[in-house]
């Protein structure tokens, strides 16, 4: 059986479907922080946030031809290829074309987010997702090769380029996906269904998916604390300390905090300026300063993640109700579906919980991240259903 | 068996529906949020561009990102410069950018910005307070001649504008001159609109369409009576959904200075809605502005039953005048004070809020030493104090009487402190004769409700 992660068909659906949405609604940028990004690229200035080849791109392309659609088109390439990927595997498993067309249309409403709202961290998760579950559809189906993980491994990275910490977020989402394709292998290798040999080679697959990313990952982190420009260093180090503040429920927290004004020689005022993004003077807000900051912070306790549940419940309502029903359709594959599926469910939740709690779950990353874990519980119902199908067939 | 598998893939099939509508819902939201943000915006930079191209423009994070509304297939032509700060605070970028206007540091902006009368501030009100509770800890001596003042108005619900510092706006003296926003321009602009001076709004059945996604409704007023205390403001709706937002502002106004302002945000349910608002106290207050503000993504069909705004009770003002004022006459010396008394007609009342009157001392020339502190009592509470040739001209006092819980007052007293003692001009000496205090007099009192 011919294996295909690219359909040229599903790619003409994914670009008409994205040029549909762009022609009769005006795509905005997600965040303030998009249009920050462009403009230091544009100057031909790094950023913290996307990698700096992508920054050195825009501004190469941006004094080629001049234009502001640089950043939105490589945006865009990237979300189509992941669509088309995604397209592609599922149309592999769903051959009733009721049901595909019910899926597609589930499918592009929940991805008009990723094109009416270009952020970058919503697109690098996207292509992250995108290159695993295309990755997972070729290793279970045995037509895996070297050229093909390589190829999904560069595809893979480009998500690196748009949100350079998009990746630990991707191996977050992925975690479970990677520990049921592993611990199936190593069932089937204690049924001596492969070889050691065949399992050592799948499993080098993997790592030639993950190389390139971490290889660009690595690059950037070594590039941006030791290669590049001092004042650039300087900005990158505060930058570390200011972001554990902003949108942290820290931040929060310590606006009574005696101990950290008197450790920071801050008055409230000069807090209220920092939490409000009014800090503008060196002599006030540094690395020092920040550093104090931190040594005595109040931090969240250990009970702020069951508080965080039911805000993640509020705040996404519909990736709740699908997750019901995707748990319901998965309650009809049998124990092992309902186990896995459940398990991932709980696995998204408590990411979510914890992140909310303790670091932070904006829309940008809460949106993608539900919305690869609904995939991953759709891919798990439909490549289910055609196992326990073939079964069926060879009883 | 077959059966619950049917069941259970009804039930997942109307869930999925239900998502599917939820998420429509919240991505329909976004998108005429997202459309409200670029029609303001590119009003923003149209205004900007024109009137300011060239400027120097500072502006607040999360503000100043036109790009992100107008969406990458609109090139926003920026003709001006200015600081985009946010995350890229201390950025190689805002390095180069502060370079431009003579900073090294960014510390050292506000020293080269103020007396520039090309820079601005694209901000809001409440960040334009940050700043200048910046600038009070960290540049007071820098910054204590110059006032903020918009010079643009963008959203007055909001209170976007585009602030500038200056020198020599006009001085409020109800606040001190460095925290007050004199919104000169602003109250220019408003009193054009000055309708009869009338308390209660228009009344209106009025009924919003679904396609209209910002509702706002403005009115300017005079107070007619200058004491009034306690204003209400009603607003009776009537809704099939939810909305994003309502909020009503009411700002009252003395002169040309916004002496308060509040703001209720309503909460609305599906349905009829009766909102009602009250102010306890605005005193001194001649004009109000009453502003209301719908905002309706979610596409509702809204019914305004009425909005109007009324005074709930009218402060009572008690004059006590003689024809020519009081007069002082009665001179009593207690060790080194000497005291002037003036019995005044005796009235119970039983909270007084407010003493205003008019204070004129004359004196005979080179007779009495001109650094002797006068008190004003109010029996026996000292209610103002001044040295004494503050009083030569006539002084307006608008005083609280609130801390001192007075009752009733039978004598007001003008005590001179420290005359026999002081040391720049011993000889010279105080009698009746060559004092003359004449005071209007006229006190306020409301009963609380």
């Amino acid at each position: 059986m011919n294996i295909k992660i690219f359909r040229f068909d599903m790619f003409i659906v994914s670009a008409a479907y994205m040029l549909v949405l762009c022609i009769f609604f005006n795509p905005a940028y997600g965040t303030s922080d998009v249009p920050h990004v462009i403009r230091h690229a544009n100057e031909g200035f790094i950023v913290y946030v996307s990698h700096h080849f992508l920054s050195y791109l825009i501004y190469f392309l941006n004094n080629c031809l001049p234009s502001n659609l640089w950043y939105a088109a490589l945006t865009y390439i990237a979300t189509v290829i992941s669509m088309t990927m995604n397209l592609s595997v599922f149309k592999h498993y769903i051959n009733d074309y009721r049901y595909f067309i019910i899926f597609i249309l589930v499918y592009f409403l929940y991805l008009s987010m990723f094109i009416l709202e270009i952020q970058f961290t919503q697109t690098s998760i996207l292509i992250g997702i995108s290159s695993v579950l295309a990755f997972a559809h070729l290793y279970k189906n045995n037509a895996i090769t070297f050229e093909k993980a390589a190829l999904l491994g560069l595809f893979m990275a480009s998500s690196v380029l748009f949100r350079v910490r998009g990746f630990e977020a991707i191996i977050a989402i992925i975690f479970p996906l990677l520990l049921i394709i592993a611990s199936s292998d190593v069932i089937d290798l204690r049924k001596s269904k492969i070889t050691r040999k065949a399992l050592s080679l799948k499993w080098s697959f993997l790592l030639i998916l993950l190389i390139p990313s971490l290889l660009i990952y690595g690059y950037d982190f070594i590039y941006k604390e030791y290669f590049s420009s001092p004042q650039y260093r300087q900005w990158h180090e505060f930058n570390k300390l200011r972001t554990d503040i902003h949108g942290n429920p820290t931040a929060r927290l310590n606006v009574d905090n005696q101990d950290m004004y008197d450790n920071t020689g801050w008055s409230p005022d000069d807090y209220e300026n920092l939490r409000y993004w009014f800090f503008i003077d060196e002599n006030i807000y540094n690395i020092k300063s920040l550093s104090k900051f931190h040594a005595v912070a109040k931090r969240p306790d250990y009970r702020a993640p069951i508080a965080s549940i039911v805000d993640v419940f509020k705040e996404y309502p519909q990736f709740m109700i699908l997750f019901a029903a995707l748990l319901l359709l998965n309650a009809c594959q049998g124990k092992k579906a309902v186990i896995l599926s459940s398990t991932i469910f709980l696995y998204a939740l408590a990411v979510a919980a914890l992140l909310h709690a303790y670091i932070r779950f904006p829309l940008r990353l809460g949106y993608p991240m539900f919305f690869s874990f609904s995939l991953i519980l759709f891919y798990l119902h439909f490549g289910l259903k055609a196992d326990n199908a073939e079964n069926k067939n060879h009883c | 068996m077959r059966k619950i598998k049917i069941i259970v893939n009804i039930c997942a099939a109307v869930m999925l529906c239900l998502a599917f509508a939820v998420n429509l819902r919240f991505l329909t939201v976004r998108q005429h949020w997202y459309e409200l943000g670029r029609n303001n915006y590119s009003q923003y930079l149209k205004i900007l561009n024109t009137k300011y191209a060239g400027a120097f423009i500072i502006g607040q994070p999360g503000l100043c990102e036109f790009e992100r509304f107008l969406g990458p297939t609109h090139k926003p032509p920026l003709k001006f410069s200015g600081i985009f700060s946010g995350w890229s605070t201390f950025s190689p970028l805002f390095y180069k950018q502060i370079n431009k206007i003579g900073a090294q540091t960014g510390a050292e902006v506000f020293d080269k910005i103020l007396d520039r009368n090309d820079v601005y501030f694209f901000y809001r009100k409440e960040g334009i307070r940050h700043i200048l509770n910046y600038l009070k800890k960290e540049k007071f001596d820098l910054c204590k001649d110059y006032y903020v003042h918009p010079v643009e108005i963008f959203d007055e619900s909001k209170m976007i504008c585009l602030y500038q510092f200056s020198k020599n706006p006009s001085v409020d003296k109800m606040h001190s001159k460095f925290n007050r926003l004199c919104e000169t321009k602003q109250l220019k602009q408003w009193s054009k609109h000055l309708e009869n001076p009338s308390i209660t709004l228009d009344y209106f059945p009025e009924i919003l369409k679904p396609s209209k996604l910002e509702w706002r409704y403005n009115k300017v007023f005079a107070a007619t009576d200058k004491n009034t205390i306690a204003l209400e403001v009603k607003l009776d709706f009537t809704i099939e959904n939810p909305f994003d937002m309502c909020i009503v502002n009411i700002s009252g106004y003395k002169d040309n200075s916004l002496l308060r302002g509040f703001g209720w945000r309503i909460p609305a349910q599906a349905g009829r809605n009766i909102f009602i608002g009250k102010i306890k106290i605005i005193d001194n207050v001649t004009r109000y502005r009453v502003t209301m503000r719908i905002l309706n993504s979610a596409r509702n069909k809204i019914n305004i039953n009425a909005f109007e705004a009324y005074t709930l009770e009218k402060a009572t003002t008690h004059t006590f005048k003689n024809k020519n004022g009081y007069n002082f006459t009665g001179l009593v010396g207690k060790s080194n004070h000497l005291s002037l008394v003036c019995n005044i007609e005796r009235k119970k009342i039983t909270n007084f809020k407010r003493l205003r009157t008019e204070l004129h001392v004359q004196t005979k020339p080179a007779k009495i030493d001109n650094n002797v502190e006068a008190e004003l009592l109010l029996d026996n509470n000292v209610v103002w104090r001044s040295p004494l040739f503050k009083l030569k001209k006539a002084v307006n006092l608008d005083i609280s009487l609130k801390p001192l819980k007075i009752k009733s007052i039978d004598n007001m007293v003008i005590r001179f402190k420290s005359y026999k003692n002081s040391s720049s001009n011993p000889d010279k000496i105080m009698t009746h004769k060559n004092i003359s205090p004449t005071v209007d007099l006229s006190i306020k009192y409301i009963e609380l409700f």
